[in-house]
């Protein structure tokens, strides 16, 4: 190995990254080159001396302020309540189109239901309602930021699709679960939490959520 | 106990979960990572800036953004090199503004006498190892060095970053992060010579 590629080398032969045949390399060229060995010796010393420099901590009062910084954001955010438009907009189309399906999709199924009483496809449907939770969950969909919103799209959508299997099945846990549901949530919140952001937002938003409310209206009237 | 209980679960989960809990709204998910990551970022900050009044802003600026701009971190890369990022450009920022309303005390190298520095500081240069004089020495040392190089150096020497996870974040050609590494710590041998012989020495 010839001095120009050994000085590339060694930084990584003193912080121990070259391995193998490499650091093989570079350990018996500096046998023979006083130079680079004395070259290394120096690089290690100075990394040993950088490495006794310790962390240094934060003081308790400027980690205080830091938390309640980030704090104050996460309250203003809640309060100004844009979170809400943009988390929706950023749902779209992915997360957005997983809800409506999911509404609107628990919607006919209800209306067939009572003619076919197709137990399978309850079944999928409940799958992909937990899948939509999950892509919800990937979207960011913070219910903290969406707290009303977020809750009674989910719980709207478990709703519809409970409620049918409670009709197949009925039995006294499915029922209760699905009265506690509608004590939390019903639909006429959904649309008027919707209503209210059609009303506060505009262009492709405003757009997306008419479709969303005129989906879960055509639902009602089934 | 169930509160020995929280401490012990959130403490074992990856940085991955937790910034996915934040963004659902789990406030101890957020100050866990800052538990974990107020010392290194502190101690780069202070590294980089070289400055107590700048570091303080630049801490509190760089959680900030970090938690604002969580959304933009992608989940399954390495999160701590995303938030030295956000540390180092809320540093650049602060020092910037700093820059604006008042001049910095530049340190030349040519002024820079390290191991008059430690015998200012304390009678032994062990024993200014102890009171932690090494750090001002060093602190100082790198002020000396140029934005570019003093960023890499931190990164790799401090924080102990790969050079690729360095190009990575930086986005900066692999070659240029070696060669930047490479000069710093020849600069850095340099002006710590003294330092360091007197610490055999001692």
């Amino acid at each position: 190995m010839k001095c120009k590629k050994a000085r590339r080398e060694l930084l990584g032969f003193v912080d121990g990254s070259l391995e193998g045949e490499g650091r093989r390399a570079v350990a018996e060229h500096l046998w023979v080159c006083p130079q680079c060995a004395e070259e290394e010796r120096r690089l290690r010393s100075v990394a040993e001396a950088l490495g006794r420099v310790r962390a240094v901590a934060p003081s308790p009062s400027l980690l205080h302020s830091t938390r309640s910084e980030v704090a104050a954001l996460r309250r203003g955010a809640l309060a100004r309540g844009k979170g809400v438009v943009r988390g929706i907009w950023h749902l779209s189309p992915t997360a957005l189109a997983v809800v409506a399906v999911l509404v609107v999709g628990s919607g006919l199924l209800m209306a067939h239901s009572a003619t076919t009483g197709l137990k399978a496809r309850e079944l999928r449907q409940l799958q992909q309602r937990i899948e939509g939770q999950g892509l919800l969950r990937q979207a960011h969909l913070s219910q903290r930021e969406m707290p009303q919103l977020a809750d009674q799209m989910v719980l709207a959508g478990v709703e519809l699709v409970l409620r049918e299997v409670v009709n197949l099945s009925p039995d006294s846990a499915g029922q209760q679960g699905l009265e506690q549901l509608k004590r939390r949530v019903t639909m006429s919140k959904l649309e008027d939490s919707l209503t209210s952001l059609v009303g506060r937002s505009e262009g492709r938003e405003k757009r997306a959520l008419t479709q969303l409310l005129r989906a879960i209206e055509d639902i009602e009237k089934l | 106990m169930s509160a020995v209980w929280r401490v012990e679960l959130i403490s074992s989960l990856s940085e991955d979960v937790l910034v996915g809990r934040t963004l659902e709204g789990d406030e101890q998910a957020f100050e866990e990572i800052l538990r974990r990551y107020n010392k290194p970022i502190y101690s780069f900050i202070i590294n980089y800036v070289g400055d107590y009044d700048v570091a303080q802003d630049a801490f509190q600026e760089a959680f900030v953004r970090a938690y604002r701009n969580l959304k933009r971190y992608r989940l399954g890369t390495n999160f701590s090199a995303w938030l030295h990022k956000v540390a180092l450009n809320a540093s650049k920022d602060c020092l910037k503004k700093r820059y604006r309303t008042q001049r910095i005390e530049v340190h030349e190298s040519e002024d820079f006498d390290p191991v008059a520095m430690l015998r200012d500081n304390g009678p032994s240069p062990e024993e200014a190892l102890e009171k932690r004089e090494l750090q001002a020495v060093v602190r100082k040392a790198l002020s000396s060095l140029s934005g570019p190089h003093r960023e890499v150096i931190l990164l790799y020497q401090f924080q102990g970053f790969s050079y690729e996870e360095i190009a990575r974040s930086l986005r900066c050609p692999l070659g240029t992060v070696k060669s930047r590494i490479h000069y710093a710590m020849r600069r850095l041998e340099e002006l710590l010579r003294p330092v360091v012989r007197e610490m055999r020495l001692g």
